[in-house]
């Protein structure tokens, strides 16, 4: 693997994992706090494709997982947000704007009914206790649509961004 | 807002000195485990079992209240949610349509204990486990060198990106952007500036670090990596892995045998 894909792989990993575990966003509804790393994972997904994308979704969404106290989650975690990294890369990266908006779609979906599905299931809350966390996850999807934003604003401000994580030509003059 | 990525806890317990792959293997056979028991009594040992091992490790009180504290919310409301939607065996009590049932009430208390459980068996090995020996261990375990490379630069530069965070986000805010008390999606639509510096901040020192990198020469593939610290097994670690794959398999063959651990109540089903 080139050390510029180890290096973006860890970056991402890390932007993930602080915009899960250190950006509080209020939500005006319940009076509680959600986070925006939906957002960073779309961006990572389309950005970079289903590898960087799978792997910095689910490690860094179990770090924060981890860090914040959540350890029992952190399996779950790993999974949810690894299937939405994964699907949404598979089917947004390096598309045009539909293909990208599909690929938001899927993953988020993917991330919700993994949720649902493991609490319900392996986890034992039945599918009340599962149902009672759909709300919130689907608002954290939803915010992943900023994703999708940030990832045209950002290769706008920095072109050199589609040519990241690859093994660098240098041509002599 | 700053989080605490390294949950290490500097000690010399017999936990600290335990193989990190040991640590990895109970955590996997217990999380295994507590999956699978439905029973009351079995999580209630297992609960306090994992109290006394922390304790075992010099665990300080405050890092388990902050478990219990992070985790109470949750571990009521489905417990609570469990009780009231699953009504099973002895009514207790009957209001309306809502029915305080001998079953639900023991199931949702086992789901509590569940949760509980799980957490302090993740953290048992976390809180005693070195960063630096958790990545060698999973490299030990089979995880190619890079990605044990991609996992330890990614715990390195988390709480640098979380002071890069910070500090735009208030360089942001003192040249007029207005976030606080707003909520919602208009809160994150305000944050986009943040995230965007942030983000070229970080492939910038994503390509510095690759150059440093290849500098150093790591991208050499005739170098054999070796570490400081290497890790070895000790005698006592192959007890402890012995002793836990015994409890393992005889409660893994009770289980599927004679349904020990499956009824709510009953040790035998």
């Amino acid at each position: 693997m080139p050390v510029q894909r180890i290096t973006l792989t860890a970056v991402c990993i890390a932007i993930v994992a602080v915009l899960v575990s250190s950006v509080p966003v209020p939500i005006a509804a319940t009076g509680g706090f959600t986070h925006p790393g939906a957002i960073a994972e779309i961006f990572i997904a389309l950005a970079f494709g289903p590898v960087v994308g799978g792997i910095a979704a689910a490690v860094g969404a179990a770090i924060a997982d981890l860090a914040l106290g959540y350890g029992s989650f952190a399996p779950l975690t790993f999974l949810a947000h690894g299937c939405l990294g994964v699907l949404s890369g598979y089917i947004g990266w390096k598309k045009g704007i539909t293909g990208m908006v599909i690929g938001w779609i899927v993953g988020g979906l993917a991330l919700v009914a993994v949720y649902f599905m493991g609490e319900a299931t392996v986890y034992g809350f039945g599918v009340a206790g599962a149902a009672a966390e759909l709300p919130i996850n689907l608002f954290q999807v939803g915010l992943g649509f900023f994703g999708l934003l940030l990832y045209q604003l950002v290769k706008r401000a920095y072109p050199q961004i589609d040519q990241l994580g690859g093994s660098p030509t240098y041509q002599e003059r | 807002m700053s989080v605490a990525v390294d949950l290490f806890i500097p000690g010399r317990s017999w936990l600290h000195q335990t193989d990190p792959r040991v640590k990895l293997l109970f955590v996997t056979v217990l999380l295994i485990l507590l999956i699978l028991f439905k029973n009351l009594w079995i999580m209630a040992v297992i609960l306090l079992a994992l109290h006394l091992l922390h304790w075992s490790a010099q665990t300080p009180f405050k890092k388990i209240w902050f478990i219990w504290k992070t985790l109470l919310p949750v571990g009521i409301l489905m417990m609570l949610l469990r009780t009231i939607f699953y009504p099973a065996g002895e009514v207790l009590f009957s209001f309306g349509i809502f029915r305080l049932t001998t079953g639900g009430l023991t199931e949702g208390m086992v789901l509590a204990l569940r949760i509980f459980s799980m957490a302090l068996t993740v953290f048992a090995w976390l809180y005693t486990t070195t960063q630096s020996d958790l990545v060698q261990s999973l490299v030990r375990l089979g995880i190619p060198h890079a990605w044990g490379m991609v996992l330890a630069l990614a715990l390195r530069y988390i709480p640098t990106f979380q002071w890069t965070y910070t500090l735009i986000s208030e360089a942001q805010q003192a040249r007029g952007l207005d976030i606080q008390g707003r909520k919602g999606f208009q809160r994150v639509w305000l944050m986009m500036p943040i995230f965007i510096a942030m983000i070229i901040s970080a492939f910038r020192a994503s390509n510095q670090l690759a150059m440093a990198l290849e500098a150093r020469g790591y991208s050499s593939q005739r170098s054999k990596r070796t570490t400081l610290h290497p890790l070895s097994f000790r005698p006592a670690d192959y007890l402890i892995t012995a002793i836990l794959l015994l409890i393992f398999g005889t409660l893994l063959f009770l289980y599927f045998w004679s349904g020990f651990g499956s009824h709510p109540i009953l040790l035998l089903s």
